[in-house]
């Protein structure tokens, strides 16, 4: 047998044993390669397109928050006294600052600030004032943040004092922004 | 209703909080749902541009969603009065024979309750103009139809006109549209559907008209409402076939030149009246279902032994005790309330064993069946939070072991003797375990989202659990978990079975446990099929007609054949039958109706939304923060209105004001009375009126009434008035309710009394407060009009001040009702009794009876007789005393319903006759002034509906009264109830 028909005879035979493979496993296999009906059992022909999953999943409740406080920022951003502070140069200066975006993702600073500026602006001095200074001084990236001279400018802004919490998450909303 | 959700099924105000978009505001009050909103977020973005394209529709506000959990299954609900709203209840849905399909139900909801939304709200150039016109041009106005402004009505047509179209049209729509728009899973491509117009064809049961499927097709068989879907798709699907999808969309559509009504707008768009083309389809559907009946019936139909001559139903998973030779179930069909039944194979005779409160549409109550401790294991509640109650098959006793389970799909561990159940939570599929004495819950495995799992059951070896397991594409497969790894937290599971896209269910074990018989969907019909649990081996074991659910196999042959229990589907419900348990080889699939929409008109593929995990939800969104009710309040219209005043008309104006979730609304009324006859400072009339959540604040001078205008109740009222009220729910467990109310009110300028129109008062200012406390446990049968059972009570107290002397009363009422073996036809007696504390004398010591209290045209409640100070046959006020006693008996006969009594925008759907005779004595402490009266009487009510969603009542009646010393009177009342 020359070379040539004994290819041929191995393609033949090779096409045999898988046909005769197919066969066994059509015939044997587990359910899941197979129709697993015996007999000439109809099949319902509907129309069936699925989009398959589009889910909500542990990442959601991330997603949601960053969606939030993109929301609240946008709020925020509409508000006049944030417009007044954010065309203060300090206030922009400080935006890049790193410091400034982690600080401001501290609620406790944060509402320390805001606390402060509040009680200032009524010109009392409680022992409630001093605890909230406490609190910021005590903070490791305040006292980083403090020698910063825009930060100085700013924390004397009125807009800045007016828009202290609502300016909490619209930093937290600029920052994932940033991380995306 | 999403003001009375939200407080009943929180215990106190939640903290809402909303996030939005240029067309959504998604408002939630839980942060354990929030992982949906992404999601529903995009769902919503998708879905509502492909409608606004579809419809040429343009929103005039965003869509308000509230984000609940307020049940255990899923649901929506939509409406576009007085701005658009939708809530979605988070729960995974209930897949059951395949009445609902198992994909992304976020996305699903959104396709669906959408096109509610936009082809309710599509408004054409009329429609704007009328929406600027009642809102003074100053913002849009939908005006909602309010009942005490009838007016409103047609103010609210005027201005939402497509909204007034019937339930069957507006869910039609939306199924078609749902399904397309999911690629296919929907309900117009459902085997249910399918199914259940076979069956109407196969025992040639009546399939409704238009007419007559509002009027009674939706309220007479265990279906009732959902009657609405099956027609209403099947018809759309028809029309869709017959005309081509867009005809449908033009339909609906309120475009340019469309006309308002829905059957003038059908006229116009296909040619034909909406009755002829219904007709056509009626005979198309039976022509339809004869072919598949021809196509089932190649191969020799399965022969089925029927157990019961009865229908019955709806019913649960069932189970065969070879002790008793009893198959214990839960029914729910027309007649009595949903209970536990006994049935006798041999006989057929049917034994209730306990009513099941809160019974689901079509699985009843989950049920699981303690062999060895003679018990049943059932839930109650199943419409809101499930509840987990047992009976005892030999005590006959009921208790309820854990309140607000939230768990369903129970199975019983005959080795361990623990319940295991599938639980909903915030969206989400657990399988839990409790163990006894069955008082807590394990959460051994919680799915993702999108993955849900249902109809569970237990080997007999207590090893293996089986179960259906959809995923968010909606294919189903049937799965086999271990026990012993699910209480190690593993949920791991066996394929036994892919059905893609076919729901299965109802799988139960073999006695040894090596085998599963269930139903497909497979084949068309439903049919059982066996599986091999070892090999996955399938046979099918019968070529039904119909459809067969609920296989238990019974007492196997030497081949391992031998009798099956199931249930077959009829057009009156599911009926017990047994059969032989023998493989078939030759079974044929039967055709869908809507696949010939996409096959004949392949451009509903193109309908199909693109997933929309691809949508920047970043850029859309606009805003987020604490929603507070009372502070998103806009203006919702201004309308013309008349008014009552006494003898005279008053003509004037109103403003209301809510907002988008209808937790907080406010309203301004003004009108004015040009006749002479009244004195100057008596013509003018103003009133406003503020909820907010379960405050209630009102105030009025010279307070009007439209129905002042007719009949002899009259509360128009001199002077004025100041009142705050508040409504607390103790218990909010529906049906069981607890209320505690209480309001403070004063008065001045006054002529007579506020609640007694016909006593006068000697003095013109005073300060009234009542508290009361109020239980309620009412149910309905299928078919009811009214309430048919339970109990009602009330103790108030209600106390006056004036002219510094304190007035205090008491009373308390007492309501009990039972089911008479005759259809919706209940009996109820009526008690009530009550003190007051001052001088008889005096008015303000008196409580005042006489008269049904209907006027010729109203809008309070029909049957006034009930009220405790009402006395039909004795004018109103006539009998005054400061002490009484009075008890009523009442039996309503089974209503009549007319399928065939008018025309889509006007019919009356059924007649009532009541029978009623109370006894009062009034008095009591003093017997020279005891009085004591008694009557009889009788009401008829015939419920008329306009435009398809307002209902009317005209009812008339007539009572006669005895005195104690013979003296007779007598009254006839006529009135129609509006709204």
């Amino acid at each position: 047998m020359d070379s040539s028909k004994r290819k041929y005879a191995v393609f033949v035979g090779a096409g045999v044993v898988l046909a005769g493979l197919i066969f066994v496993l059509a015939s044997y296999g587990p359910a899941g390669l197979k129709s697993a009906v015996q007999g000439a059992i109809g099949q319902r022909d509907v129309y069936r397109d699925s989009n398959g999953a589009n889910l909500a999943d542990a990442d959601s409740n991330a997603e949601f928050a960053k969606l939030y406080a993109i929301g609240q920022f946008k709020v925020l951003a509409g508000d006049p006294r944030f417009k007044a502070l954010a065309s203060n140069s300090d206030f922009t200066q400080l935006l890049g600052n790193s410091q400034f975006v982690s600080l401001m993702g501290n609620s406790q600073v944060v509402n320390s600030i805001a606390n402060v500026a509040k009680q200032g602006n009524l010109q009392g001095t409680s022992a409630s004032v001093a605890t909230q200074v406490a609190q910021i001084l005590a903070n490791s990236q305040f006292a980083s943040l403090a020698s910063n001279a825009n930060f100085q400018a700013l924390v004397a802004n009125a807009n800045f004092q007016a828009s202290a919490s609502q300016l909490q998450g619209a930093v937290q909303a600029a920052a994932s922004l940033n991380n995306q | 209703m999403f003001a009375g959700l939200i407080l009943g099924a929180t215990s106190a105000r939640a903290q809402l909080r909303e996030i939005e978009t240029n067309d959504l505001r998604l408002v939630f009050y839980d942060t354990r749902h929030t992982y949906l909103a992404p999601q529903l977020m995009r769902s919503f973005e998708s879905a509502f541009a492909f409608h606004e394209r579809l419809f040429d529709y343009r929103p005039d506000g965003k869509v308000t969603i509230l984000l609940e959990d307020f049940s255990d299954y899923g649901h929506g609900g939509a409406d576009v009065i007085p701005s658009n709203r939708i809530n979605v209840g988070i729960a995974p849905f209930n897949y059951i024979y395949e009445t609902i399909p198992a994909n992304e139900r976020m996305s699903w909801i959104m396709n669906h309750e959408l096109a509610h939304v936009v082809e309710m709200d599509g408004s054409r150039a009329s429609d704007r103009f009328f929406r600027r016109w009642f809102g003074a041009g100053l913002f849009p106005s939908k005006v909602t139809p309010n009942p005490e402004d009838p007016l409103s009505m047609g103010y609210g047509f005027l201005t939402t006109p497509r909204r007034y179209s019937p339930r069957w049209y507006h869910e039609g729509l939306a199924v078609f549209l749902e399904t397309w728009m999911s690629g296919g899973l929907g309900r117009a491509l459902g085997g249910y559907d399918e199914m259940v117009f076979r069956a109407m064809v196969r025992d040639g049961s009546r399939i409704y008209d238009a007419v007559g499927l509002e009027a009674e097709g939706s309220t007479i068989d265990f279906q009732v409402g959902v009657n609405s879907y099956l027609y209403g798709t099947r018809f759309l699907s028809y029309l869709a076939v017959e005309h081509g999808p867009q005809k449908v969309i033009d339909w609906a559509a309120r475009r340019p030149g469309s006309k308002a009504y829905f059957s003038a707008q059908f006229r116009q768009v296909f040619g034909t009246s909406l009755e002829q083309e219904w007709s056509q389809w009626i005979a198309g559907e039976r022509q339809w279902q004869n072919q598949n009946l021809a196509q089932i019936r190649q191969y020799p139909v399965t022969p089925l032994k029927r157990l019961s001559t009865q229908a019955l139903g709806s019913v649960s998973r069932s189970f065969y005790d070879e002790a008793t030779r009893k198959i214990y179930a839960a029914v729910r069909y027309p007649g009595p309330m949903a209970h536990l039944a006994a049935i006798d194979p041999e006989s057929g005779a049917i034994a209730r064993l306990h009513d099941v409160e809160g019974a689901a549409l079509y699985y009843v109550t989950s049920l699981a069946f303690d062999r060895a401790g003679r018990r049943l294991f059932f839930t109650t509640d199943n419409n809101d939070l499930r509840d987990l109650n047992v009976y005892g098959l030999e005590s006959h006793k009921t208790s309820r072991l854990i309140e607000n389970f939230r768990t369903g799909d129970l199975a019983f561990d005959p080795v361990s003797g623990s319940l295991w159940g599938v639980r909903h939570l915030n969206g989400l599929s657990i399988i839990v375990e409790t163990v006894a004495p069955y008082h807590d819950v394990t959460h051994r495995f919680m799915f993702p989202y999108g993955t849900d799992v249902f109809d569970l059951n237990i080997s007999p070896d207590g090893k293996w659990m089986s179960g259906m397991l959809a995923d968010a594409s909606g294919r189903q497969k049937l799965v086999r978990f271990s026990l012993e790894k699910l209480r190690a937290r593993d949920g791991t599971f066996e394929t036994v079975h892919d059905f893609e896209f076919s729901t299965g269910g109802g799988f139960t074990f073999s006695a040894d446990g090596s085998k599963l018989y269930g139903t497909s969907y497979f084949t068309g019909a439903s049919n059982i099929f066996r599986f091999d649990v070892a090999t996955g081996a399938m046979d099918v074991l019968s070529n039904a007609e119909t459809g067969l659910f609920w296989p238990i196999p019974l007492a196997a042959n030497t081949e391992g054949n031998g009798q099956l229990l199931a249930y077959e589907y009829t057009a009156a419900g599911f009926v017990p039958v047994t059969l032989d348990s023998k493989p078939l080889m030759d079974v044929n699939a039967v055709k869908y109706f809507g696949q010939q929409v996409v096959e004949k008109y392949p451009i509903v593929r193109e309908w199909k939304l693109p997933p929309p995990a691809e949508i920047d939800m970043a850029a859309r969104t606009t805003k987020a923060g604490d929603y507070t009710a009372w502070r998103n309040m806009k203006p919702t219209a201004i309308y013309p209105i008349v008014q009552g005043y006494k003898d005279s008309a008053a003509y004037g104006a109103r403003m209301d004001f809510s907002d988008g979730l209808g937790l907080a609304a406010l309203n301004f009324t003004g009108s004015y009375s040009p006749d002479a006859a009244l004195v100057a400072k008596e013509r003018a009339h103003f009133g406003v009126d503020f909820r907010n959540w379960g405050w209630h604040f009102n105030a009025a001078y010279n307070n009007a009434d439209f129905y002042d205008l007719f009949g002899p109740t009259k509360v128009s009222l001199k002077g004025y008035t100041v009142r705050l009220a508040n409504k607390k729910n103790l218990r909010f467990k529906p049906p069981r309710m607890l209320d505690l109310d209480w309001s403070i009110a004063g008065y001045a300028g006054l002529d007579r009394l506020p609640d007694y129109q016909n006593v006068s008062l000697p003095i013109d200012k005073f300060l009234t407060g009542k508290i009361s406390l109020t239980y309620s446990r009412l149910e309905r049968s299928l078919g009811a009009v009214d309430d048919e059972k339970g109990i009602h009570w009330q103790l108030a107290s209600v106390d006056n001040y004036a002219n510094r002397t304190f007035y205090p009363r008491v009373y308390g009422t007492l309501d009990y009702g039972f089911l008479t073996p005759l259809r919706n036809s209940p009996v109820w007696i009526r008690s009530s009794l009550g003190e007051s504390f001052g001088d008889r004398t005096e008015p303000f010591a008196n409580f005042y009876f006489g008269g049904f209290g209907n006027n010729y045209v109203d809008h309070l409640a029909t049957s006034r007789y009930r009220e405790y100070y009402s006395f039909p046959g004795v004018s109103i006020d006539r009998i005054g005393a400061t002490d009484f006693a009075k008890s009523t008996i009442e039996w309503s006969l089974p209503p009549i319903r007319f399928s065939k009594f008018g025309a889509p925008y006007l019919y009356c759907n059924w007649a009532r006759l009541t029978w009623f005779s109370s006894v009062l004595a009034g008095n009591l402490a003093s017997a020279p002034d005891r009085l004591l009266y008694g009557n009889a009487g009788t009401q008829l009510d015939f419920r008329v509906v306009i435009a398809s969603y307002l209902n009317t009542t005209f009812s008339v009646g007539y009572a006669e009264a005895v005195e104690r010393h013979g003296h007779t009177s007598s009254e006839v009342m006529i009135s129609l109830k509006l709204l």
